[in-house]
């Protein structure tokens, strides 16, 4: 080789700007008691509480509903589910599903990772799973796009399938040309990853 | 090196307190950050795969049992956590709209990051705990569990698809220097 290429990795090497240790994150994350690692059920259950399952006639449509203390419920009716790793086939058949235009969630934290996919006509719930040690417990949210027209304010009282999010927090929630995009358990993003976040889904939104 | 240095604090941390523990861990997070930046090529990922890793060794240690293993276990777990995190986030970036393909065909500068984007995972993992951390073959072996042999083919694989990029930076790579995924 015309360079010394092991001279060329220790110069690459010792020019990397290391950040200051975060110490104070890696001790509370260690400090929370390790239950065994969750297999993909477990995990969705922590996110979700299915409330009801039931066999409706059929021909109720989705329903998102914010009740009075600004929870939000889904009712889906015969929803797909993925449950583990969804592939980008499973998200495209989702948005091929739908009846709205769906802007796709963008500007996530770097290392998010998709791990599953509940689409119906009205509605997509896609769970994602972010990194790093600081996020400790709360690690997933759910992110809900939704046409509004499925928006309602008090359940039907047929159902299909009802999902009520186990997080007391509200919900975040926008809307950006025909989508409702709602952020369910969205403690496991920074604000700064949820403003990053909203203004990426925006933009791409407003681009189409 | 602050991995070398670390050994004097291994048998006190596997053993101590918290503080001990966590005198270790300011020792090798210098360390654990450059690997997972060698092998992530990304600040903010390899941040939190040294978080990450540090906490899984903040968390094991006392289940460590020879304190002269420390070295190549602690190579593994950063190791472990960095390829993952990279695995994770291929599968997220199909998803993501935001993400622009990355011009990998041609380099405008001898660069040695992007020199390493060319290399599959396995690879640049392999020239990283070489080059970068100054291991020899057999202990590369040891960290990823693989043959030695495997870790020198995979060396040389590696050293043949960098030297057309190294000798010539404008030039891309030509098909004869792919090499067979099955070989690797």
């Amino acid at each position: 080789m015309q360079y010394d290429f092991a001279l060329l990795c220790l110069d690459a090497r010792a020019r990397i700007d290391v950040p200051a240790v975060p110490l104070t994150a890696i001790r509370s994350a260690a400090m929370i008691s390790t239950p065994p690692k969750a297999g993909w059920l477990t995990t969705l259950l922590a996110g979700t509480a299915i409330v009801a399952l039931a066999a409706g006639a059929g021909v109720l449509g989705t329903r998102v509903i914010f009740d009075r203390a600004g929870r939000v419920e889904l009712v889906l009716n015969s929803p797909k589910l993925t449950f583990k790793n969804p592939t980008p086939a499973d998200v495209q058949a989702a948005v091929t599903r739908a009846h709205f235009p769906v802007t796709l969630p963008a500007g996530l934290p770097s290392g998010s990772r998709l791990q599953s996919v509940w689409s119906t006509d009205d509605a997509i719930m896609l769970l994602y799973s972010f990194p790093g040690a600081w996020r400790a417990s709360h690690h997933v949210a759910w992110i809900v796009l939704a046409n509004p027209q499925a928006l309602m304010s008090s359940p039907d009282a047929d159902m299909n399938m009802r999902v009520r999010f186990a997080s007391s927090e509200r919900p975040i929630h926008w809307r950006a040309g025909g989508e409702e995009v709602i952020i369910a358990m969205h403690n496991a993003m920074t604000p700064a990853e949820l403003a990053r976040m909203k203004q990426a889904m925006l933009t791409a939104s407003a681009a189409k | 090196m602050g991995i070398h240095l670390a050994r004097a604090f291994v048998e006190a941390a596997r053993t101590g307190d918290r503080t001990d523990v966590e005198r270790l861990i300011e020792a090798v997070w210098p360390d654990a950050y450059r690997l997972a930046y060698a092998v992530l090529g990304d600040q903010h990922a390899a941040e939190d795969a040294a978080q990450e890793a540090c906490l899984v060794i903040y968390r094991t240690i006392p289940s460590l049992r020879a304190p002269s293993a420390f070295a190549v276990w602690f190579y593994r777990i950063v190791v472990r956590v960095a390829t993952a995190s990279k695995r994770d986030r291929a599968r997220v970036e199909l998803c993501d709209a935001d993400m622009q393909a990355r011009d990998a065909d041609t380099a405008s500068a001898i660069d040695i990051w992007r020199a390493l984007e060319r290399l599959s995972p396995k690879l640049r993992t392999v020239v990283v705990l070489r080059y970068f951390e100054q291991l020899s073959s057999r202990e590369i072996a040891s960290i990823l569990r693989i043959p030695d042999g495997t870790v020198r083919f995979r060396l040389m694989t590696a050293k043949q698809r960098l030297r057309p990029l190294l000798d010539d930076p404008s030039q891309p790579l030509s098909a004869n220097h792919e090499v067979h995924p099955h070989a690797i």
